[in-house]
């Protein structure tokens, strides 16, 4: 994946980014707003020797002292002191509870014992810590040796705890902001992750990097009109796919310069990619150009060129092929009068045999002696094996690809099959790609909802181009 | 998107190179500000950094460039197997060594992020420059130079003298079209930031440097009818100018040519435990000890018990060191357990895998400079962070060894596979359509059906 396929990822799954950040931090902001509020105070004790006549004796109390004082430090959250203190606060818990919301600690190189207490009110929190800085006042006297009944060491409540002014937690807005990043970084792993499992083909350029077979055309969707099937060329001849069938049909004339291509297949890698369409509008592009063509559905399976074109379907290629009658008797001259079309005819039970039969190579030989192209309409690579043989008995098959359906296995599958069979690929077509600006300069300007809606409110629509003569009349 | 609309090679050139342009000025933009914030080292939260955070971001990108990298992916593997055997020693010592949940943390994520930069890094020098990154990431940290809490103590010793040698050395990373020049560049830098640190008494750092200059000096040795010399001649070579170095800097330190603190601090060392290493560094007394304590490690944000801290205080004074101070209560295992040396930090926090990690580290640099050597590849920088990180494995601390430590493997330690397997451009001319595919296409292919890279 790269900078393009991230961005792309993300801009394809954005709302699921935006709302797992949303619901990440409205569920931290709810959580953390219905937790009790914390309240922090300190109270600050001061170990010290009691008496020292001389300098020896002082300096022997300090050391005394240092090395005993965290050890009293401890003694803060110990039964001894904690019992002591839930008797006084009159306080509903334990002792090993309370000792998870004290901290005593004894700053190094210090006779400080720092106390920490926390609750869920200001008062709570500094009676607590007070509480537990006196009773270790009393405890420290109690267990430390004394001399002449009078304890060797002095603790002294230097810093009693005022009542904090702000509770500590919960802290709503960083709560919310975690939750928000947590929520943000899962929806760009689901959206990555979903777009690595994506092997769908999205846009021509895809099709391009999968494979070194040139990508010759690209047959624009447009929006809000689920297909252009039929020969749209005919109809519409300013339309944008008609515009992209004609520049296919120019890029196949520059696809080799030693042999001009004179008979190809239209194939795909599964059904419903628009092999019909293409083969009709391709036809009608190139004999738009003054050449004369002949379209063969050679599709034995499911035939549409005569639904299509509404042309008779009853007689057609499988009857010439068994004998009935001539090529010339059943060829129907549709639209142009240099496109002929050579419809289906009957379903036969054994299209293979059929199509690999010496009379279909014949048929081809006759066709390309009467005609300068020769367009055959197939079945799909995938499923059965019709596309691959007529291939090798023409200059070579045109794969379409549907950018909507298709999967990029599928694609390189179709073309290995063709490979497989030593059959030539001329190249694929993408079809039902994404209408961009670029399409639209010869065709209907395509605009967006909000371009839609921007040109409604400001009422400046540019008049819609139309009525061009047609290319070549 | 737009759509291709002729026949592919001859797609208008003009198209073509306006379209690449903005998204690699994006690309260039993004790789340079991942250098930069991960050379900030910024925390954010509990060990969190932003360059991480940002390499996290764009792990989608590097992920598959970090791939081609010989190692990276071993180097990958050993570090979440690392993070599994955290994990799992923490909860099997729970019962004796209770892990705090922020100190689980704190020991996870600064090494996650400091991956993270890495995986950037190997990106962003493909993007830009390995040049460009490092100077980038240079001026990153001289950002937060200054929130060293040492600083104010010697400004240049802890906080400008890594940014500095970085950049400085970086820059000269650039002139790689005329490699007298840039030799020339890098020796003058190099004695330029040896005097210095020399003045300030930053002994170790001096040491690297004058270090740095002799191999890259005997890197460029007149060139004999053989090439190349052997890997293990030259580490046997790195080891003794090491040992030597060692010796002339310790009598230096001693006569006080590096300044009164310098000869104070070496004094001392030596004296307490006899030795400057062991006296600088009594933290490998406690490793040892607690090694032998616990040899499987202890696991993440785990507490040292009594019995713990008694055993490395014993491997400490065996070293002659008095270990009744706050230093070892406090700082070594007040919070969390560190022992100063990213071999033994590693060790404790990941246990085994930790060490296997720390193993591979040392391979890496070790390759680093016997391959600079025999084969007259190195860069000064590159030399200068393979010789600090083969420091740092024994006597520097993880999370101060860990921004240098992505500097070297995101620029120069990790080797790239410069193979077959390189992406063939998507601007390829394509051969004539219905030729027989090669059988570089044929295996690419097959990869792609099994889910390998898509543009392979």
């Amino acid at each position: 994946m790269d900078l393009r396929d991230y961005v792309a990822a993300l801009r394809k799954r954005w709302y699921i980014v935006a709302a797992l950040a949303i619901i990440g931090a409205s569920a931290a902001f709810a959580q953390a707003h219905a937790s009790p509020p914390q309240y922090r105070a300190q109270s600050t004790v001061f170990v010290s020797i009691a008496r020292g006549a001389t300098t020896q004796e002082l300096v022997q109390g300090s050391t005394f002292t240092q090395e005993i004082v965290q050890s009293y430090a401890k003694l803060a959250t110990m039964p001894v002191v904690l019992d002591q203190v839930i008797y006084d606060l009159d306080l509903d818990t334990t002792s090993k509870e309370l000792a998870e919301e004290i901290t005593a600690e004894n700053p190094l190189d210090t006779v400080i014992i720092e106390i920490d207490a926390v609750a869920t009110t200001s008062t709570g929190a500094s009676d607590l810590a007070n509480s537990v800085a006196d009773e270790l006042t009393t405890t420290i006297t109690n267990l430390s040796p004394s001399s002449n009944k009078k304890s060797a060491v002095e603790v002294t409540v230097v810093a009693r705890a005022d009542p904090p002014e702000e509770a500590f937690a919960p802290r709503t807005r960083l709560a919310a902001l975690v939750g928000f990043t947590g929520g943000f970084g899962l929806g760009v792993v689901i959206a990555v992750v979903r777009a690595l499992l994506d092997t769908r083909v999205r846009t021509a350029a895809e099709i391009e990097q999968l494979t070194d077979v040139g990508l010759l055309g690209a047959i624009p969707r447009r929006r809000g009109q689920r297909r252009a099937r039929g020969a749209i060329t005919a109809i519409d001849p300013h339309n944008v796919a008609s515009e992209a069938y004609r520049r296919l049909q120019t890029n196949l004339q520059f696809l080799d310069a030693s042999s001009r291509v004179r008979s190809m297949v239209v194939t795909s890698s599964i059904g419903g990619e628009g092999k019909s369409t293409t083969s009709i509008n391709l036809a009608l592009a190139i004999a738009e150009q003054g050449q004369r063509v002949l379209l063969i559905d050679a599709d034995m399976r499911r035939p549409a060129v005569a639904d299509y074109c509404g042309l008779e379907g009853a007689a057609g290629l499988t009857t010439v092929l068994i004998g009935k009658v001539e090529l010339d008797d059943v060829i129907q001259v549709w639209g142009d009068a240099n496109l002929h079309v050579l419809t289906m005819g009957e379903i036969p039970p054994n299209p293979a045999q059929l199509i690999g039969s010496p009379r279909m190579a014949a048929l081809l030989e006759e066709a390309r002696a009467g005609y300068d192209v020769v367009i055959l309409d197939s079945p799909p690579l995938l499923p059965v094996a019709d596309g691959a043989i007529l291939s090798r008995l023409t200059d070579g098959a045109l794969v379409v690809a549907n950018c909507r359906t298709i999967h990029r296995p599928q694609v390189l599958e179709a073309i290995d099959s063709l490979e497989a069979v030593d059959a030539r690929c001329l190249g694929i077509v993408a079809n039902q790609v994404r209408d961009t600006a670029a399409h639209t300069y010869y065709g209907q300007p395509e605009q967006s909802w909000f371009a839609r809606l921007l040109a409604a409110v400001v009422r400046h629509r540019e008049p819609r181009q139309q009525g061009y003569p047609a290319a070549g009349s | 998107m737009a759509v291709a609309t002729a026949v592919r090679s001859p797609r208008t050139q003009r198209t073509q190179h306006a379209e690449r342009t903005g998204w690699e000025v994006l690309a260039a933009l993004l790789a340079g500000a991942a250098a930069f914030l991960a050379g900030t080292d910024y925390g954010l939260v509990r060990g969190l950094t932003v360059g991480g955070l940002v390499g996290a971001a764009l792990a989608p990108i590097w992920i598959r460039e970090a791939s081609r990298y010989r190692g990276a992916v071993l180097g990958g593997v050993l570090l979440l197997a690392c993070f599994i055997s955290a994990l799992a020693l923490a909860t099997w010592r729970s019962a004796t060594h209770p892990p705090t949940e922020a100190g689980v943390l704190f020991e996870l994520l600064p090494v996650v992020s400091a991956a993270m930069c890495v995986g950037a890094l190997l990106w962003a020098q493909r993007v830009l420059s390995p040049g460009v990154v490092v100077c980038l990431y240079a001026v990153g940290s001289f950002m937060t130079a200054t929130m060293n809490s040492r600083f104010a103590e010697d400004p240049w010793r802890f906080g400008f003298s890594m940014p500095s040698t970085m950049l400085l050395l970086g820059a000269c990373l650039m002139i790689k079209q005329r490699p007298r020049k840039q030799l020339l560049a890098e020796l003058v830098t190099l004695g330029a930031l040896t005097g210095v640190t020399a003045l300030s008494g930053a002994r170790s750092m001096s040491a690297f440097l004058i270090m740095t200059a002799v191999l890259l000096v005997w890197q460029h040795r007149p060139a004999t009818a053989k090439k190349s010399t052997s890997v293990l001649l030259s580490l046997v070579l790195v080891g003794a100018l090491g040992l030597g170095l060692y010796r002339a800097l310790e009598g230096a330190a001693l006569e006080g040519y590096l300044g009164q603190s310098a000869q104070e601090r070496t004094e001392l060392q030596v004296q307490t435990a006899g030795s400057l290493i062991l006296g600088g560094r009594p933290e490998i007394g406690a490793t040892v000890a607690l090694m032998l304590h616990e040899p499987l490690g202890y696991g993440a944000g785990v507490m040292a018990t009594p019995t713990d801290m008694q055993a490395a205080k014993q491997g400490m004074s065996a070293l002659g060191y008095d270990p009744d101070n706050g230093y070892v209560e406090h700082y070594m295992f007040g919070t969390r357990i560190e022992v100063h040396s990213l071999i033994g930090d590693l060790w404790i926090w990941f246990g085994l895998a930790g060490l296997v990690l720390s193993g591979w580290l040392l391979w890496l640099a070790t390759g680093y400079l016997g391959r600079s050597l025999a084969h007259r590849t190195g860069t000064a920088l590159g030399i200068f962070l393979a010789l600090q990180l083969g420091w740092n494995l024994f006597f520097g601390p993880i999370i101060s060894s860990l921004p240098a430590l992505a500097l070297a493997l995101g620029v120069f330690l990790l080797q790239r596979k410069e193979t077959a397997a390189e992406p063939t451009p998507s601007v390829q001319m394509s051969p004539a359509p219905g030729a027989r595919r090669s059988s570089r296409g044929r295996r690419a292919r097959r990869r792609y059906l099994a889910g390998g890279p898509r543009h392979a």
